[in-house]
């Protein structure tokens, strides 16, 4: 518990001339619910794929616990424990609920590329798969077809097969986008319960200012492609820079 | 040596056939996003509707390529008007399956219409004769075939980048959604780029009456040749598909001269090589 | 863990109705050679091959998400190397089984270069390959036979360790090998689609950069899938050899690429039973329509436009929509 877990050394990314990220060292510690923060385009969620293995730095390297990690595609970086949840809904629309955590499942219990019997057939996935559904209260709908759940559910499914990998560090991309206040309410639930329970470090993107200061112990703020400012929360909540930066912003 | 050059200049010449197939197979693409598997059919047809009313009617020769022309049009737009655009949407493959069934369609139409009546390569008096180039008669026919793709490149260029109309396809070509909120009527251009695209492929048909036989199975291998085309040119630029069309057009000519053996293995592994390569061709876009 | 009895029972449990209907199925065509003539038992047999390459077209479409026009190439490698191993004297299983391992390894090797890609590339480049082979076939003379091919190939009789052997030569004998052939693989395939390895298909078909964010190499998988549907293209081909007892290089042509492609749409590309209903249907409409005119390609090409337009799940997806409210 609080080890540095994940870090960046002089990472760097663009997009033609647009600089998105630039020499950034990100530093996660293991057991601290961390947060960043910042104005659209300050490179947060450059920095998720560039972490998780969804984009190539153009400099810099990543370490997992002191390992270069650079060259790893998105699926070797599951495996060693980084997973993550997209803002973007990237559930499987057409299986079914309990198909969607299966998968994550398969990965993790190393029954890929099992080819014979059913997937119902292998005991450890399906106890594995019952038992993270009813967490998510997700158990009685697990029949449906993903797309047609609401989308509160939706992003609770999401999240749940981000854990389900039961990753070490796991990141969650604005978890609480488009959702009203009840489902934001359950989503800040979960997480904190979640983090409570379980080993995984949760590293939280958010624009909910409520969301960040009820779940964070520490916040990094980035600006421009650059870390403004990093601490504990009442440490950032005074910070004059930070509150600059949204004064323009609804928050 | 001037075997060599001679032969390369006959490929010079074939090249621009290809050419103007794979620049309508790029239009269509690049602005309306439908790969045209039948475009090798609108090739097809244009060399008829030329020779029909060239050979048959006795009209003369810029006229029938007007017929070819205006044949190849009507039915651009109907495939457009009424198929193509009911799938835009929809992924690639239904596209593919769908002009596949036009190739179909319209062999089985020219057969019927035409019966088995083969293209007998007939010159219009205007251009009979040849030119000496490195010591051999060259036709000049193909000289004039040379200069009417480049010709035809440089209208192209000038409408894309000198017309207003030009300037709407490039902005749908490259932003559908914002080229659509700024007000350009997406269908209709759609559909006017397709008909382009048609014309194109029906001009090289047409031109290609004097000097090639042309049957009614003739759609697929073009098809096939302006795929490599248009693969090793980068699936969407213009000029990647008039250099692909020079490359194919030349290799393919010095492979009939000095290994007419394996030409069709050679230009299939060419086309494997570049999408294992550099899949996005000379002058593709990334993907 | 449950044993294989169990999970049997419980599978039939589970789709009593459908097992009927397949049972019923499998009855008829056993006893078809009863009451058929040779045509009738050919038909078939062509449709049961036609149906292996569907799945095969099937599994990369309907499953990864991948069109291939090369699936031809594969079949060809079947047929060619079965056809060459027959014709050097031996009996009928080793032909069959070096024709589906000469076209798995060629799949595995080419499987490197494909993948990669998707969607246009994927399609352009089997079909480049397809054409190589075609190409290969077509020119390769000393091997291959040229633009004539592999002729006389002579259907050796099915001699299993000299426990039995049973001549081949009559129809029928042939016709039961073929249907238990193809009914063991479609069984293989079933089982395939829903285990594990085909949930991943699925996945991949449906969201291919969440299913590398579960912790599932993409590529891995895709390789997988290509090779098996390079081995079912080439069972087709192998079984195809002694059946028609001549080869030639259209074997290997995108054209015929296009009919498993045609059959599976037809069937419904994201059913199971899809290629199977698809292979009969476009058989016999093609069958039908060229007794009935010359002019097929145009009756074929139209049907085929309808369905594109009108029905995207193809003649079982419109089954099922029709159905579904009165099932389950």
């Amino acid at each position: 518990m609080g080890d540095v877990i994940l870090k960046t050394e002089g990472l760097t990314k663009s997009f033609g001339k647009f600089r998105a990220i630039d020499a950034v060292d990100l530093k996660f510690k293991s057991g601290i619910i961390t947060s960043i923060i910042g104005p659209n385009g300050a490179g947060k969620t450059t920095a998720i794929n560039l972490l998780t293995g969804a984009l190539h730095p153009d400099k810099g390297e990543v370490f997992f616990k002191d390992k270069d990690i650079t060259s790893l595609t998105p699926d070797q970086r599951v495996k060693h424990g980084i997973a993550r949840s997209f803002q973007i809904m990237n559930i499987f629309p057409m299986l079914t609920v309990l198909q969607n955590i299966e998968l994550p499942l398969l990965s993790l219990l190393g029954k890929n590329l099992k080819w014979f019997h059913t997937v119902s057939h292998y005991q450890d996935v399906a106890e594995e798969a019952e038992k993270i559904l009813r967490e998510l209260s997700l158990w009685d709908k697990r029949n449906k077809v993903a797309g047609e759940l609401s989308h509160g559910d939706q992003r609770a499914l999401e999240m749940g097969m981000a854990i389900a990998s039961k990753p070490e560090i796991c990141f969650l991309d604005e978890p609480s986008s488009g959702m009203n206040p009840v489902e934001r309410a359950a989503i800040l639930e979960l997480i904190k319960r979640l983090a409570e329970e379980g080993t995984t470090t949760f590293v939280i993107i958010e624009h909910d200012m409520d969301v960040i200061f009820a779940l964070s112990e520490w916040i990094i703020v980035m600006n421009k492609g650059e870390i403004l400012a990093e601490g504990k929360p009442d440490d950032i909540r005074q910070n004059n820079e930070v509150v600059e930066i949204y004064l323009g912003e609804e928050v | 040596m001037s075997n060599f050059i001679f032969q390369a200049l006959n490929g010079l010449s074939s090249a621009m056939f290809l050419w103007l197939v794979a620049a309508g197979l790029t239009v269509a693409f690049g602005v309306c996003g439908i790969l045209n598997v039948a475009h090798g059919s609108l090739y097809m047809m244009g060399a008829y509707f030329a020779f029909t009313s060239f050979q048959i009617l006795g009209l003369n020769f810029w006229l029938s390529l007007v017929f070819a022309l205006i044949g190849a049009g009507i039915i651009g737009f109907l495939m457009e008007r009424f198929f193509l655009r009911r799938i835009y949407d929809q992924p690639i493959e239904f596209q593919l399956i769908l002009t596949f069934a036009f190739i179909l369609v319209f062999d089985n139409l020219t057969k019927m219409i035409w019966g088995t009546m083969l293209i007998i390569p007939t010159m219009p008096s205007l251009f009979q004769g040849t030119i000496p180039i490195v010591g051999r008669p060259f036709p000049i026919y193909n000289l004039f075939i040379v200069f009417a793709g480049i010709a035809v490149g440089l209208i192209i260029w000038v409408i894309l980048n000198k017309t207003w109309w030009g300037m709407k396809l490039r902005a749908a070509a490259s932003q559908r959604e914002m080229a659509n909120a700024i007000g350009i009527n997406i269908p209709t251009l759609f559909t006017a780029a397709f008909v382009f695209a048609a014309l194109l492929a029906a001009i090289g048909g047409a031109l290609s009456t004097p000097i090639r036989v042309c049957d009614s199975g003739v759609g697929g291998a073009v098809i096939i040749q302006a795929f490599v085309v248009t693969v090793i040119g980068g699936l969407g630029s213009l000029k990647g598909a008039f250099v692909g069309a020079l490359i194919i057009g030349v290799i393919g000519a010095l492979c009939t001269l000095y290994v007419p053996f394996i030409e069709l293995f050679v230009l299939y592994l060419i086309m494997a090589v570049v999408l294992i390569i550099r899949p996005q061709g000379l002058f593709g876009g990334e993907r | 863990m449950t044993g294989l009895k169990d999970t049997l029972a419980l599978s039939i449990k589970r789709h009593r109705s459908q097992l009927c209907w397949l049972g019923a199925f499998i009855i008829f065509l056993f006893i078809l050679p009863l009451f058929s003539g040779d045509y009738i038992l050919y038909m078939v047999m062509r449709m049961a091959i036609l149906c292996l390459l569907s799945y095969s077209v099937n599994l990369l479409l309907g499953n990864t998400g991948l069109l291939s026009f090369g699936q031809a190439g594969f079949y060809a490698c079947g047929a060619y190397a079965c056809g060459k191993v027959l014709l050097a004297g031996t009996s009928l299983l080793p032909g069959i089984i070096i024709g589906v391992a000469v076209a798995a390894i060629v799949a595995i090797i080419l499987a490197f270069f494909c993948v990669r890609h998707t969607a246009i590339y994927f399609a352009m480049i089997t079909l480049a390959f397809g054409m190589m082979i075609f190409s290969l076939a077509e020119k390769w003379v000393t091997f291959t036979g040229g633009d004539d091919g592999l002729i006389g190939i002579p259907r050796a009789s099915l001699n299993f360790f000299y426990i039995f052997n049973i001549k081949m030569n009559t129809i029928p004998a042939y016709y039961y090998f073929v249907i238990v052939a193809t009914l063991i693989a479609i069984y293989f395939i079933y089982r395939i689609l829903h285990s594990p390895l085909g949930l991943i298909f699925q996945g991949i078909r449906d969201s291919e950069t969440r299913v590398s964010f579960v912790g599932i190499s993409v590529r891995k998988s895709r390789l997988i899938c290509f090779t098996i549907a390079g081995i079912y293209a080439g069972l087709g081909g192998a079984l195809f050899a002694p059946l028609e007892q001549t080869i030639t290089p259209s074997t290997s042509h995108w054209i015929t690429s296009a009919d498993p492609i045609i059959a599976t749409l037809l069937g419904g590309m994201y059913s199971f039973s899809g290629p199977i209903v698809g292979s009969v249907v476009y058989f016999l409409l093609k069958d039908i329509i060229v007794r009935l005119t010359m002019n097929w390609m145009l009756i074929l090409g139209t049907i085929i436009i309808i369905l594109v337009l009108a029905f995207r799940g193809g003649v079982m997806g419109a089954f099922h929509a029709y159905l579904s409210p009165r099932l389950k």
